[in-house]
């Protein structure tokens, strides 16, 4: 079955309570003075990545996505994919080469941005597709579990 | 014998606040002296204010502060007013929330509420031009402020405003209490609106009456304000004077600034302008309509000078005899039923007529600008037997009884033969 790690980068909106000080007298020498009254919004995102996959040659689909986005006006959140091992499946030595597709499109450098979504948007996803082919499988020289690592990387700039 | 009538004696127990001449000396069963109110706008008042240090706002509604005044002492005809104001207040898109806070950039605004405690669980929105207390007297006053944010925004950042509290002192409308009012320095009144019942004449005495926005003085019932300006040099700023309901005005002098008309007359009101200089100061471009500096329908009106930086604007069934004065905005014919007649003056702005049934006798003084007519109207009740054009007016001209004379120089005088 397959299994989704949720996790949980940032997402945070500290929003505090009132504070109240009595400093500030006004009197008829000095009848104007000023507060600042202030609102702060964290940055904050919650990024959900795929913690397993099994690659067929039909293809699998899974999802990437990211929900409760608050960035800086004018940033922008980045997740990135990076392969171990170049996008091959790897047991002993022994390795089957897969593709991981963003969308309909092919990535084809080991490390690729998978998601972006800019500031005033609060979530988004993409469709990450994994598919290996019989050519590719039997290109393999050992019988067993071989397998990769994706490392997602969530950046705002 | 001399005789000093009691009613003398009671004036100089009501006077004795007023630095005031009068004649108390009776030569026969009866007599009457002058009351003036010469006004002093000396001795403000003594408080205390004090305001929150700062304020945090969540989404949710919550208390953000105190507000407290200890007021002291208050002088006569004053009245201490709290205001809380900020530059980015705005009610346009959301009345609820006319308040914002701006992020770092400037760029991106929340809306946010500002109430204040106004009794039992009633609490009422803060607007920057009307206080959140007032009094007259020394009292001590206390509100709890309420607000929140509308919904969080899409933008994360520090979101700030700035809140200005001020405490005004201004003259209340029991500055008018008096029958003759002249001013020996600058007032400043408080916008609260009044209404005259009786007669009342004001000396500008070269000093300037104003007040933030545009306060509207109803002058009715037969009463009659008078306006003077003896020494020159006076000023009336921000305010609109109705008269109406029998209601009389005369004008003799003074600068008179407003954002909106400096004289309505109305529903049976009267009004006489001697002098004075009218203008309108909210910014708006000149127009043939929503730029007058003097309105009236239903009434009668008499201009014998002054100078007019705006429209004068004649309503339905208004009736205006224009002696003289100059007019740099347009002549306003609104409505059926609305008549203007013009002895002499100089017109600088045109003539419009907006409605058919509008009747514009000319017999003298100098226009430039044309006639022009929309809404369907006519210039079936123009007839022109006098004056100075900057356009050939002889379509108005009874050519039986008079002349136009083209004077080569891009005008056109009419004369009676």
């Amino acid at each position: 079955m397959k299994k989704l790690l949720t996790l949980v980068l940032a997402v945070m909106m500290l929003c505090s309570v009132s504070v109240t000080a009595f400093a500030a007298d006004l009197d008829e020498g000095n009848n104007v003075g000023t507060i600042t009254v202030s609102y702060g919004v964290d940055e904050g995102y919650v990024v959900t990545i795929p913690a397993d996959v099994s690659v067929s040659t039909t293809g699998v689909e899974t999802t990437l996505s990211a929900s409760s986005v608050l960035l800086p006006d004018g940033k922008t959140l980045t997740v990135s994919v990076a392969s171990t091992n170049n996008f091959n499946l790897e047991y002993a030595g022994s390795k089957i080469p897969y593709t991981v597709s963003v969308g309909e499109t092919e990535q084809t450098t080991a490390t690729f941005t998978a998601l972006s979504i800019t500031s005033g948007t609060t979530s988004g996803s993409v469709q990450l597709t994994f598919k290996t082919t019989d050519a590719d499988i039997a290109k393999a020289t050992k019988s067993g579990n071989h397998t990769d690592t994706l490392t997602f990387t969530c950046g705002v700039n | 014998m001399k005789k000093i009538l009691s009613l003398a004696l009671v004036l100089v127990m009501v006077l004795t606040m007023s630095t005031t001449a009068f004649a108390a000396e009776i030569t026969g069963d009866s007599g009457s002296v002058d009351i003036t109110y010469t006004y002093t706008n000396t001795n403000l008042a003594s408080y205390v204010l004090t305001i929150p240090d700062s304020i945090n706002l969540t989404t949710e509604e919550s208390e953000l502060g105190t507000v407290s005044l200890d007021i002291t002492e208050v002088s006569e005809h004053k009245q201490v007013d709290v205001y809380i104001s900020s530059p980015n207040f705005d009610e346009t898109d959301d009345y609820n929330y006319p308040w914002h806070l701006l992020d770092e950039k400037g760029a991106n605004k929340v809306p946010y509420a500002l109430k204040y405690h106004v009794f039992d669980d009633h609490y009422a929105t803060v607007y920057p031009d009307t206080p959140i207390f007032s009094s007259t007297e020394a009292t001590t006053y206390s509100t709890t402020l309420r607000g929140n944010v509308k919904e969080a925004p899409v933008y994360a950042g520090n979101y700030s405003d700035t809140l200005t509290f001020t405490v005004s002192v201004l003259t209340n409308n029991a500055f008018w209490d008096s029958e003759n009012i002249t001013l020996t320095e600058d007032v400043a009144m408080v916008n609260d609106g009044d209404t005259f019942t009786s007669n009342k004449t004001l000396d500008l005495n070269g000093h300037t009456l104003t007040t933030s926005r545009t306060k509207v003085i109803n002058v009715i019932s037969g009463a009659k304000l008078t306006v003077n300006d003896s020494a020159g040099g006076g000023k009336v700023v921000n305010h609109r004077f109705a008269c109406q309901y029998s209601g009389d005005i005369e004008i003799n002098g003074g600068a008179f600034e407003n954002t909106a008309d400096v004289v309505l007359v109305q529903n049976n009101g009267k009004a006489t302008i001697n002098g004075g200089t009218f203008t309108r100061t909210d910014g708006a471009a000149p127009s043939n309509s929503n730029n007058d500096v003097f309105s009236m329908n239903t009434a009668t009106a008499e201009i014998n000078g002054g100078t007019f930086n705006g429209n004068v604007l004649v309503n339905v069934d208004g009736i205006l005899t224009i002696n003289n004065g100059t007019v740099n905005g347009y002549l306003v014919l609104y409505a059926s039923g609305a008549s203007i007649t013009v002895n002499d003056g100089t017109f600088t702005g045109g003539i419009y007529i907006r409605d058919a049934g509008a009747n514009l006798t000319i017999n003298g003084g100098t226009f430039t600008g044309g006639i022009t007519v929309e809404n369907g109207a006519d210039t079936s009740g123009v007839v022109i037997r006098g004056g100075t054009f900057d356009f050939d007016p002889s379509a108005w001209v009874d050519t039986t009884t008079h002349s136009v004379t083209e004077n080569g120089n891009g005008t056109w005088t009419v004369t009676a033969k």
